[in-house]
């Protein structure tokens, strides 16, 4: 016992101690102005967050309103949230993995615009554009690395330098690898050259057990349109939401429902259940979608299909149900029920292809359609499927007027 | 015993990269165990001197351990803790490796020779 400085051990375990408390109390100054800056940096963009409070003894990290704007028009932010907590799970640091028990989003508001091919992103068009070359994914790793990286209580006491990697031996300049920081200002990247044995993950390094989503807000912008698609009130939940389902032997399960518009009836309800691991390809997303007012998503059509700028549809109340799954990677047939009440639409004829149609017009009618999934190729233009699969409806009132001129003998057979 | 220990804390130190989980780990048993601050000194100039003069081989000397058993450093290496100290990574290994054998070398010869060698010579002499 004599070999032992005590003093010095007291000095060091009284100085742990002192972080281990200290960091409640900087969280909200230090901490939260580290966050805002390195996530601004992440993200080029502006992230301001209102409260920020680390409790390390619970591993618990509660933000306040958070506040995201877009990096080309700072009038428009991308993503509000009021709150957002998440506890993670201390002892998975030790193994340089990030495991969230529970993570809770209350009363956010996200604003996704739709881009002309069709894809929907967090920021704006211009904005995503110009972000093209540094996908987001990179982005949210950056700010997920910074993160694990400053809850890692194996980093308290052991840090390591930027200049000390930098310093490594440079002998073969074939092989090199990098690793992403953030805590250089200048650089973001440090690099490692030499031989690096790969290690096994055969585990996602970023896992959420639980994440809730509470009063949800999101607003669609289709593309070229200014007026939103408004998903109100939305609640949901997903469960074993990971970095590598591939490595993760529990399925990422998924339950979500809410309102459309402001203050239609109309509803969605969605469950889905993905499990990819090892390998696998099973797929199951259950959903149904009711009055929902089909002029408002018309709109959000029209970058898939151009029948949507060919039919001016004035009213008409979407009720649809149904089941997607794919079995070992092959889809299992399957049927997909849709109705339309009170549909009102028009239709010219020469806009439609058809030389023979001069126009077509339905009034205050519902139709009805069971439209087949089978494990045929997937086609993502409707009229495609339209011409390829067979599927039933029944329309009642409607008007068609053609030229007879350019009427062949075989025009109505099938129809009557 | 002490001075040998201490030298040899000091080589390893010094040869250690600056600011590694390593390098604060032994900086703490340095500070910890009660060694003899001036051999330490001494010891970590010469780990220094001699971290310029081996330099050249830390990488091969990784690689070659890394390569000679892949399946147990793979294994021991991606361990709770330990995979924060980045041994997997050539250079690092052989930094490493060549750091503790010098300090377990330095401290051998050190303590042979006051403990062995000297007190004979005294003996001799004496005689």
């Amino acid at each position: 016992m004599k070999l032992i400085r005590w003093p010095v051990v007291s000095l060091i375990l009284f100085a742990l101690l002192i972080g281990f408390f200290i960091t409640d109390y900087l969280s909200n100054s230090k901490i939260r102005n580290d966050f805002e800056y390195y996530s601004s940096e992440a993200l080029n963009t502006i992230v301001k967050v209102g409260t920020l409070n680390l409790k390390i003894f619970r591993s618990s990290l509660r933000l306040e309103n958070i506040l995201v704007i877009d990096p080309v028009n700072k009038s428009r932010f991308a993503f509000r949230a009021k709150s957002i907590v998440l506890r993670a799970d201390v002892s998975k640091f030790f193994e340089r993995r990030m495991f969230l028990q529970e993570a809770k989003i209350h009363d956010s508001y996200i604003k996704l615009t739709q881009t002309k091919k069709g894809k929907f992103t967090f920021l704006s068009e211009r904005a995503y554009n110009m972000a093209e070359y540094e996908p987001t994914v990179i982005k949210i790793n950056r700010i997920l690395t910074w993160t694990a990286d400053h809850l890692n209580p194996v980093k308290i006491v052991s840090p390591i330098k930027k200049r000390i990697i930098e310093n490594q031996n440079i002998t073969n300049k074939n092989s090199s690898f990098k690793i992403n920081t953030l805590r250089n200002n200048s650089t973001t990247q440090l690099v490692f050259r030499g031989y690096k044995l790969k290690l096994p993950r055969d585990y996602p390094d970023f896992l959420v057990k639980t994440l809730s989503i509470a009063n949800c807000n999101i607003d669609l912008y289709p593309y070229a349109i200014k007026s939103p698609i408004k998903l109100r009130n939305i609640h949901g939940k997903i469960f074993e939401l990971s970095s590598r389902p591939k490595k993760h032997p529990k399925p990422v399960t998924l339950l979500a429902n809410g309102f459309v518009g402001d203050k239609s009836n109309g509803w969605f309800n969605v469950s889905a259940r993905i499990d990819a691991y090892a390998g696998r390809t099973n797929i199951i997303i259950d959903f149904a979608v009711s009055n929902i007012f089909l002029p408002e998503f018309l709109s959000l059509v029209n970058p898939y299909t151009p029948y949507a700028k060919i039919l001016d549809i004035e009213s008409g109340q979407l009720t649809a149900r149904g089941r997607f799954q794919i079995r070992k990677g092959k889809i299992v047939p399957s049927s997909v029920y849709c109705r339309l009440d009170n549909f009102t639409a028009q239709a010219v004829g020469e806009l439609v292809g058809q030389e023979w149609l001069n126009s077509l017009s339905i009034s205050n009618t519902f139709l009805e359609a069971v439209i087949p999934i089978n494990n045929k190729k997937p086609y993502f233009h409707f009229e495609t499927a339209f011409e390829k699969e067979n599927f039933r409806t029944t329309i009642h009132n409607f008007q068609l007027k053609f030229k007879p001129s350019d009427l062949g003998d075989d025009l109505l057979d099938g129809v009557l | 015993m002490s001075i040998a220990a201490s030298f040899a804390m000091g080589v390893t130190l010094g040869l250690c990269p600056l600011g590694t989980t390593i390098w604060f780990l032994i900086l703490g048993l340095c500070l910890i165990f009660k060694t003899h601050i001036l051999s330490l000194l001494t010891g970590l100039i010469t780990g220094v001197f001699l971290r310029v003069i081996l330099r050249s081989l830390f990488e091969p000397t990784g690689k070659m351990i890394l390569l000679s058993n892949e399946v147990f450093w793979k294994r021991t290496l991606s361990k709770p803790v330990i995979c924060y100290l980045n041994l997997n990574v050539g250079s690092i290994m052989g930094n490493m490796f060549i750091a503790i054998l010098s300090g377990l070398i330095i401290f051998a010869l050190i303590f042979i020779t006051l403990n062995i060698i000297l007190p004979k010579i005294k003996i001799t002499r004496s005689i």
